[in-house]
């Protein structure tokens, strides 16, 4: 089977350079799939989980949003602000944080706040239900 | 003689401790030097992946696309974000900063200060407002603290509280070079991105959901990319520059003490001639 080059990179350098046969990831515009020789595409990735395949294997991370470039040379890059897989989430810090962020959500004081409580919520739950998912 | 002989010594020694704690300091730089030099590789493919793809996008969109990020304001203040360092020792590293900060900030300019040094600064030289938010930012090198300040300022852009916003930061050109630098970050200069693309090629990208809601997206991330990686290279900057102040001081004791050794041995070796003649002429008187 034919495969492409998935190319993950994060602010604190490339996070994976692989070869995978399939792509799952969550785009501002739904959910994709993307295979090898996939026509150039640039969307916007949510805060998500995504996944990739490896000969039958199944690799998943969750994505704290990003950006996603699938150029015409068979590779894809992922842009994340945070890229993790279930062995490096620490679940008790996502507790943690998802009970911060619904404590500030009850509260109701500013817009700005509850927006940023509302992402922050996002991104635990979603390395939550990675971690978890195992 | 032997008054002078204990003053040398003296200075000899504490000659001596303040080399060791130069030494210390140049030992402590060199390995913080290292560590964000990493960093500032780490990064590099992240920023140039974020700025050929906004570029790729401006340049297949043929300028149609329409950002309120693209566009000039013409009300709000201007804004400038001033990279310091929090600790001194380290050369002209600062004065240098604050000799452009002179020239380029103007008197209702808004200041994001980063680094201690530069908001003492700017509070005892300028009347400007400053904003010491984000002034740990240059230690804790935070990305989540730049995403942040990133959305914040480009909240203010959007509702044109913002007109511009410069940078004022110390370019790394090598070991013992560093440039002090103004770049400006918003409006997105599009002949900035344009200059690195490679030309000719026109792949018919997909742009999804449409090329505008992608570079919405992606110009945060290539500020965000942008701002750490300038704020990784003055660190990276202040690092080598302290490296290499603490070296020459180093150096300089190294000379001290040797010249005052010598003074020292001149020293002893006259007041021995000394008690030696005093002997001499002592035994000759009782012969």
């Amino acid at each position: 089977m034919s495969k492409m080059r998935l190319h993950i990179v994060t602010p604190h350098g490339t996070y994976k350079d692989t070869d995978v046969d399939y792509l799952g990831i969550s785009t501002t515009g739904g959910d994709l799939g993307i295979l090898p020789h996939h026509i150039p595409l640039a969307t916007g990735v949510t805060i998500s989980e995504m996944h990739y395949e490896v000969d039958g294997k199944t690799y998943r991370f969750a994505i704290a949003g990003g950006f996603m470039y699938v150029d015409a040379d068979n590779t894809v890059t992922v842009i994340g602000n945070a890229v993790e897989s279930p062995e490096e989430i620490d679940l008790r810090r996502a507790e943690e944080a998802k009970q911060r962020a619904e404590s500030r959500l009850k509260k109701r004081d500013q817009n700005i706040d509850t927006k940023r409580a509302e992402i922050a919520l996002k991104k635990a739950l979603i390395r939550i239900a990675v971690k978890n998912g195992q | 003689m032997a008054g002078q002989m204990q003053a040398i010594k003296r200075r000899i020694k504490s000659i001596d401790s303040t080399r060791k704690i130069t030494k210390a300091m140049m030992l402590v730089a060199s390995s913080k030097l290292m560590k964000t030099r990493k960093q500032m590789d780490n990064m590099k493919p992240y920023y140039s992946q974020v700025k050929d793809t906004c570029a790729e996008i401006l340049a297949s969109a043929q300028g149609d696309v329409d950002s309120p990020y693209l566009v000039r304001n013409s009300s709000g203040r201007d804004v400038v974000i001033v990279i310091s360092s929090s600790l001194g020792l380290c050369g002209g590293y600062n004065a240098n900063i604050f000799k452009t900060v002179e020239k380029e900030v103007k008197k209702n300019d808004l200041v994001y200060v980063i680094g201690h040094k530069g908001e003492s600064y700017m509070r005892s030289h300028t009347s400007n407002d400053l904003n010491n938010d984000y002034v740990e930012l240059n230690s804790s090198l935070d990305f989540r603290q730049i995403v942040r300040l990133t959305n914040h300022l480009l909240d203010g852009y959007k509702n044109k509280e913002i007109k511009t916003i410069r940078i004022i930061y110390t370019e790394f050109v090598n070991n013992l070079t560093f440039t002090p630098r103004v770049v400006e970050l918003l409006p997105v200069s599009q002949e900035d991105l344009k200059g690195e693309e490679k030309q000719g090629v026109h792949k018919q990208t997909l742009f999804e959901p449409s090329p505008e809601a992608v570079l919405d997206s992606l110009i945060p991330m290539y500020l965000q990319a942008v701002i750490y990686g300038y704020l990784i290279e003055s660190v990276t900057s202040e690092n080598a520059s302290r490296r290499t102040s603490m070296e020459n001081a180093t150096d300089n004791a190294d000379d001290l003490t040797e010249q005052l050794q010598l003074k020292y041995n001149q020293a002893r070796q006259s007041a021995i001639t000394n008690e030696v003649s005093e002997i001499i002429a002592g035994a000759n008187a009782e012969s």
